[in-house]
């Protein structure tokens, strides 16, 4: 009986089966070492994540006692508070646009992703968006350091070997994708920091990075 | 916890409710129970210790950095700490290769697909034999026979003198466990691959 679920469990298990390697899979084992270099590299990177707002602050004191309350913790950062509270605003913009683009019966959200930070700073959302047939990327960023250049913006083909560019982060968020272009072909939402040589290739120096899912 | 889940599963299950708890010691927690399969998963696509133990480090990095992205709805742990760590086999590939990216080979294109296909093959097969493992004897020996032969069921029930019932119920837990642990991936039939065909132009900047 071809409908039986039974049997097409059975049908699934052997596909599985034949992805499957036949013989055991012989584990490697992490050195002891191992754990140590990671857990280093995670105390580097929060110490890193906790330098920004100390430079913003540019105190000329010497380095102040961890925060005990969240009252100290807002009086160390007044001066960067202003920064804080604009990206937030910009975020709370960006959010409400695609809550407004959600509510417009034209418009249809197709992919979303939230992306992995790949360099010291920064965070970002893209969305997918094909507005009455025109593929757009909806992009939102915060706080990635553009010093000595610029962001921009691409599309990867999944195996990192194919790009296109949707040029340099632009305020108003949106990137028209090129007529014709296959989004699932390149599913990889990238944004690199690229010097001022006048290079229009890759710098290789990804910071923010998210698959789209379709 | 069904008493059909081994002791591994109770285990990964309570690393991914001490992550999504944010708690400070799930990064450990992850390591010990995951850093094996990543380990494997970079060492079998590398075929280089050193390069594989500096990308298992990454791996483990990036996911604690993105911590507050793992969703349990949307799949299991070690489904998704594979899914960064390919990202970062990817990029060691392109580092040992000293290539930057091609804006327009399509020479490279026929490799990159097929690195691609290996890469998810690899992941796959590796979470599977995770899951298989995972389950208590009974059932792995049931689900192992149904894998490799064309046997039906019933003939899997004489072949290892069990009940039909407790066969289709050991085979049904087991689908499902492997399921969870590819994270609702769709399985990859040899010879395909999940990317799509290859870009209708646009290429390059």
């Amino acid at each position: 009986m071809p409908d039986d679920p039974t049997t097409n469990e059975l049908d699934e298990l052997r596909r599985l089966g034949g992805a499957a390697s036949v013989e055991p899979v012989e584990w490697e084992r992490p050195p002891p070492e191992l754990w140590a270099r990671i857990e280093k590299a995670v105390f580097a990177d929060d110490e890193t994540v906790a330098a920004p707002d100390e430079t913003r602050t540019a105190s000329d004191d010497a380095v102040p006692p961890p925060p005990t309350s969240l009252a100290a913790v807002r009086d160390r950062r007044r001066s960067g508070w202003w920064l804080a509270s604009a990206a937030a605003a910009v975020f709370v913009v960006a959010a409400g646009a695609m809550v407004w683009l959600r509510s417009d019966p034209a418009v249809e959200v197709v992919a979303t992703v939230d992306l992995e930070q790949l360099g010291d700073s920064g965070e970002g959302t893209a969305e997918l968006i094909d507005d009455d047939g025109t593929l757009e990327l909806r992009l939102a960023t915060d706080g990635i350091e553009n010093a000595d250049g610029f962001a921009e913006v691409w599309l990867i083909n999944s195996d990192l070997t194919q790009l296109v560019s949707l040029g340099p982060v632009r305020d108003d968020e949106t990137y028209v994708l090129p007529s014709g272009l296959d989004p699932a072909a390149f599913p990889v939402v990238d944004v690199s920091h690229e010097p001022l040589d006048g290079n229009p290739e890759h710098s290789g120096d990804s910071v923010l990075r998210g698959q789209l899912t379709f | 916890m069904s008493s059909d889940f081994g002791e591994r599963d109770a285990a990964d299950a309570a690393v991914a409710a001490r992550w999504v708890e944010g708690d400070d010691d799930a990064l450990r927690l992850a390591y010990d129970q995951f850093g094996a399969l990543v380990l494997t998963y970079c060492t079998r696509s590398l075929r280089d210790r050193a390069t594989a133990l500096d990308c298992v480090q990454e791996t483990f990095l990036s996911a604690w950095r993105s911590r507050e992205r793992f969703d349990p709805k949307r799949g299991a742990f070690g489904a998704w700490l594979l899914g960064i760590a390919r990202f970062r086999v990817l990029d060691a590939h392109r580092k040992i290769a000293r290539t930057p990216l091609p804006v327009d080979d399509t020479a490279l294109e026929t490799v990159a697909d097929h690195q691609d296909s290996a890469e998810d093959h690899l992941a796959d097969r590796l979470l599977i034999a995770r899951a298989v493992e995972s389950l208590k004897p009974r059932a792995r020996s049931v689900v192992e026979l149904a894998f490799y032969s064309d046997l039906t069921h019933a003939e899997i029930a004489a072949q290892l003198d069990l009940p039909l019932g407790t066969v289709k119920s050991d085979l049904r837990r087991g689908l499902e466990t492997m399921r969870h642990e590819l994270g609702g991936r769709p399985i990859l039939d040899s010879g395909t691959s999940l990317s799509t065909a290859p870009a209708n132009g646009g290429h390059g900047a």
